[in-house]
């Protein structure tokens, strides 16, 4: 029988491996942990019967491989848990990117390059929004083409718009600020600002984004995951129909 | 077990500790691709008998001659992946006789490890004729034990 530890004391070896345990995620030390203390133990031991000491190399042996491992462990413990839930907001990542380029040029094409003062007309108004709806709606409809899960529809939708709508927000953030020269011509916003409290053009058109931003932000998220879901219970519907022809 | 063939490399074939494998395990339905290092050795370890955790980790030492060196980190987490994949088992917990009589956890082939280990044994019986049969590797020195 190896006398271990004549005291009976853990020894600071052990202490200190006891603590890089606490490095993995919770499942894997609760259910590995025991286990991983014993072989070290082992392993520590019998490298200072056989040596007659404990040398730097095997710490380092000790330390890369625990590093390693913690690592891996800690991606499988993330990537395991929400892979399906990964995989589905990245559709709603890119297609929110697509969208937020498309409001960029957008932006500034009507207001910087080739601005137009007046103001946007009903009809325009509502052909912007239907053309933002069905990006959702399209934006759902692509996310769930692979597992045919209404969820998957929303979140996509719900993602496509939260990035798309964050990132025209930011986009007019600047171009107001960096060209309120000519913004500050646009028939809306003088008379906005002539209707308000405040001072400058420039504070006003500020907490004109800003509320923009608490408002509007979350309440097109809330349309993004509707429409998603639309789009998703429209690609439900044709698998369906192709499946029965 | 009649006899062998055992083959000095001058280098070994995969150094590469990987941290998974390529396994995909259904039920009933194997499609095994090439098994890293880690998990082969395992797999050759727990051939012969069962083991526990250290026993593993010493007999994969020996049987890469010191090429693959696993810690406790990576052993338990291929033991991990391997369970999960049903390529081992649990043989329940008792004292190692040669060391303490502090309990310890055995584990054992499955018939799908076991499977999962002859089908790559037979893998790299066939590269290696093929190496032969196309001189590929001269400086191989082929000793016929009995």
């Amino acid at each position: 029988m190896t006398q271990r530890n004549p005291r009976g004391k853990q020894p600071f070896a052990e202490q200190f491996y006891a603590l890089l345990l606490h490095l993995y995620p919770g499942a894997h030390q609760r259910e590995y942990g025991p286990l991983m203390l014993q072989a070290f133990r082992d392993h520590y031991w019998e490298t200072r019967e056989v040596h007659g000491r404990i040398g730097i190399t095997f710490w380092l042996e000790v330390l890369a491989d625990e590093t390693k491992s913690v690592l891996r462990e800690q991606l499988l413990s993330i990537q395991g848990g929400i892979t399906m839930q990964w995989i589905l907001k990245q559709q709603g990542i890119l297609f929110g990117l697509l969208l937020g380029v498309l409001a960029i040029g957008s932006i500034v094409w009507t207001n910087v390059l080739f601005p137009t003062f007046g103001s946007d007309s009903v009809y325009e108004i509502i052909y912007d929004y239907l053309v933002l709806f069905l990006f959702f709606v399209l934006a759902g409809f692509l996310a769930s083409r692979k597992n045919k899960r209404l969820f998957a529809g929303t979140w996509a939708g719900a993602i496509t718009a939260l990035l798309g709508v964050g990132i025209a927000m930011l986009t007019f953030f600047v171009v107001d600020n960096v060209w309120l020269d000519i913004v500050s011509h646009q028939v809306d916003k003088i008379y906005g600002f002539q209707h308000s409290t405040f001072h400058t053009m420039r504070d006003y058109i500020n907490a004109r984004l800003l509320a923009g931003v608490v408002i509007a932000l979350p309440v097109m998220a809330g349309v993004g995951a509707l429409c998603g879901t639309l789009g998703a219970a429209l690609q439900r519907l044709i698998s369906l129909k192709r499946s029965v022809a | 077990m009649g006899s062998h063939t055992k083959i000095n490399f001058q280098r070994p074939l995969d150094i590469c500790l990987l941290w998974t494998y390529n396994c995909s395990m259904k039920t009933n339905k194997t499609t095994l691709t090439p098994l890293t290092p880690a998990v082969f050795y395992i797999l050759l370890a727990l051939a012969q008998a069962e083991k526990h955790g250290y026993e593993i980790m010493k007999q994969v030492k020996q049987d890469s001659l010191g090429h693959v060196k696993m810690g406790s980190g990576t052993l338990y987490g291929s033991i991990k992946r391997m369970l999960a994949d049903q390529l081992i088992e649990e043989a329940g917990e008792r004292p190692d006789p040669a060391r303490d009589d502090e309990r310890r956890r055995y584990y054992r082939l499955t018939d799908l490890g076991r499977h999962a280990f002859l089908m790559e044994l037979q893998r790299y019986n066939e590269v290696i004729s093929i190496a032969h049969q196309r001189c590929l590797f001269p400086s191989f020195e082929a000793k016929a034990s009995v």
